[in-house]
């Protein structure tokens, strides 16, 4: 329960009268709160003003007894925002956050002195900024004030004699024809129009560009077919004439390289048809497109190059080059770089290299304009084909090329590289083949020993050297013996031609002229020649033995 | 009209040697083969040394020997 200890205004007929000035009002404004006894409660008053502003004011004092707490409130000029009547409420809070409010009281506040005095502290500061915001408009008022002053000094120097009046002026401007859309309108004869421009200097084909600008094809078309650019690796930028009606699937497939595609049909009168363009191009609708700096450009580079190049009469050109030096036909090569069929059609048709495991490497000629299916089918050791075209226009045909096969476009394809070691190749096979360096003949002498010379007369021998053989054509005449047995008689002739080599020792049997057999037999490295007895037939005076044997010598 | 002979010592080593032998002509300042190749092979055996010692000339009997050593290295 609140007491409330104060006089009331002559004008207050109910409420309570608080302020700091006038009479019967409260200085000082005291409630006492009965039954609150708490000394840690901290209390706050929250007032609302007619106006709906609201402020919450800190008791100056709090005194707590037995019975209850005092609280009072000394009123200053900043805590009533507006005078005349407003609400109060007190709120305690105890240190355990836990929270009273008081009932609701109207009161009445008289008017204060100004806020704008220094004495009082914490000046309103709701109040503030509206006292700033009108001291902005008080600036505004004087800076619109100043500028009428300026408008009506101008005016009043203004020679209001030539100034027509509005019949005059409606009269005039009647006369005047209404604003023009053309140039025809506005009587402009010497100048061109849109359509003039575009007729005259706007792009009349289509073009394509390389990475420098250098158009590389041109087509005046009015439908860009499947096959316009495929593949064309070299393409950058792409203008599409205003006669293009239509650009079909495949147009520009595979032209990986692509980035630009100006389209000179602003009102997409135009139609794409899907997969006709790769999505890594970004497409621009032009009007009127003008190529003169693109041209000028393509000029430049085209300048730079040729000054570049060499004079035509001691160099060939790209195409004379093509067409002397480049591959002229389809070559298949195996793993050793060695070709293994060539081919000059212009079209590979199955059967062409079905189930060839021989084959590595393929090039396929510029003149190919269609690899039908199964020419490679089967040729799983096939890793690289190599297809000289990169303007497009060659037809794969699906299932053609095994899928383990890396295909590469490539131009101008110079084969020298794979000539040239197919050369040093055939050149080390060749080295290792049979000539004058590897082959030879001859004839010799057998030597023969003392022991030797009882049973042979004269022991000789031709050859024939190829490679690592030798062939030996033997001559033996022999004296008159008997073999005194099989097994320990033999003849042993030296200075073979060649030692021999032979992992096993060659043999031969052997028949003279009186039908004696013998064994002849080379021992591994060894330079001689022996005969073993078969029986121990008596050998005649001349008996002559004649046989040829080869052995390895080396 | 002299005749020269041309040693090739061929396939040398420490154990044996075949040693081709060539006889050239000069005709019109050409020289020309007569008579084929002789080619015999030689063991380094003490037999094989003393059939190069009686034929080779001493140089190339050296140089046969530079490889096959001062002893035989073949029993044969």
């Amino acid at each position: 329960m609140i007491i409330y200890e104060m006089r009331k205004p002559v004008d207050c007929t109910s409420g309570n009268c608080v302020g700091v000035m006038g009479e019967n009002l409260a200085f000082t404004q005291e409630f006492y709160i009965r039954g609150i006894t708490d000394k840690s409660i901290s209390y706050t008053l929250h007032l609302r003003f007619a106006d709906g502003s609201v402020n919450s004011v800190t008791p100056d004092l709090v005194q707590t007894d037995v019975q209850g707490t005092k609280i009072s409130w000394i009123v200053k000029k900043n805590d009533i925002f507006r005078h005349g009547y407003f609400e109060l409420q007190i709120e305690g809070r105890n240190n355990a956050e836990l929270v009273f409010q008081t009932e609701i009281v109207r009161m009445f506040a008289d008017e204060s002195i100004p806020v704008e005095d220094k004495e009082y502290e914490n000046p309103n500061s709701e109040t503030l900024r509206l006292r700033d915001e009108i001291y902005q408009l008080f600036k505004e008022i004087d800076e619109l004030k100043n500028e009428i002053k300026e408008n009506i000094d101008f005016l009043k120097e203004s020679d209001w004699n030539t100034k027509a009046d509005k019949e005059t002026v409606d009269t005039e401007l009647d006369k005047k024809a209404d604003k023009a859309t053309t140039l025809s309108g506005y009587g402009i004869t010497d100048a061109y129009t849109k359509t003039d421009s575009k007729s005259r200097f706007a792009l009349s084909v289509s073009v394509l560009f390389d990475e420098n600008d250098v158009p590389i094809k041109t087509s005046d078309l009015y439908i860009l077919s499947a096959g316009y650019a495929t593949s064309n690796l070299n393409v950058k930028t792409a203008f599409v004439s205003s006669k293009v009606t239509r650009i079909e699937s495949g147009a520009f497939t595979g032209c990986s390289n692509l980035t630009d595609v100006y389209i000179d049909n602003i009102n997409k009168q135009i139609t794409i048809e899907d997969g006709a363009i790769p999505d890594t191009a970004t497409i621009h609708y032009v009007d009127d497109y003008n190529m003169s700096s693109q041209i000028e450009n393509a000029l430049k580079n085209i300048e730079v190059q040729i000054n570049s190049k060499a004079d035509k009469s001691d160099i060939y050109t790209k195409q004379e080059s093509k067409t002397r030096f480049a591959l002229p036909a389809s070559v298949l090569f195996d793993e050793n770089d060695i070709p293994i069929k060539i081919s000059e059609a212009d079209k590979l048709q199955a059967g062409f290299a079905t189930n060839n495991l021989n084959a590595k490497t393929a090039f396929i000629s510029s003149k190919v304009s269609y690899v039908a299916g199964g020419a490679f089918t089967g040729c799983s050791n096939l890793t690289d084909v190599y297809i000289d075209n990169i303007i497009g226009g060659i037809g794969i045909a699906s299932g053609s090329i095994p899928d383990t096969a890396t295909i590469h476009y490539v131009d101008d394809f110079n084969t020298f590289p794979q000539i040239l070691n197919v050369l040093l190749k055939y050149n080390g096979l060749i080295n290792a083949k049979y000539d004058a360096s590897n082959i030879e003949s001859g004839h010799g002498d057998f030597g023969i020993s003392e022991s030797m010379s009882e049973r042979v007369q004269s022991a000789s021998f031709e050859y024939q050297k190829t490679g690592d053989w030798a062939e030996l054509y033997v001559y033996i005449d022999f004296k008159a013996f008997t073999p005194p047995s099989v097994s320990s008689s033999y003849i042993r002739l030296s200075n073979l031609p060649y030692v021999c080599k032979n992992h096993i020792n060659p043999r031969e049997i052997c028949i003279t002229t009186q039908k004696k057999q013998m064994v002849c037999a080379i021992a591994s490295n060894s330079s001689e020649l022996t005969f073993l007895f078969l029986n121990t037939d008596e050998f005649v005076e001349g008996e002559r033995l004649s046989f040829s044997i080869k052995y390895k010598i080396s | 009209m002299e005749i020269k002979e041309k040693i090739t010592l061929d396939m040398l080593t420490e154990d044996s040697v075949s040693i081709l032998r060539q006889q050239y002509i000069n005709v019109n300042g050409e020289e020309m083969q007569i008579g084929g190749n002789i080619r015999n092979a030689y063991m380094n055996s003490e037999r094989g040394r003393e059939q190069i010692k009686t034929f080779l000339p001493e140089a190339q009997y050296n140089a046969v020997i530079a490889v096959w050593g001062e002893s035989a290295k073949v029993d044969i």
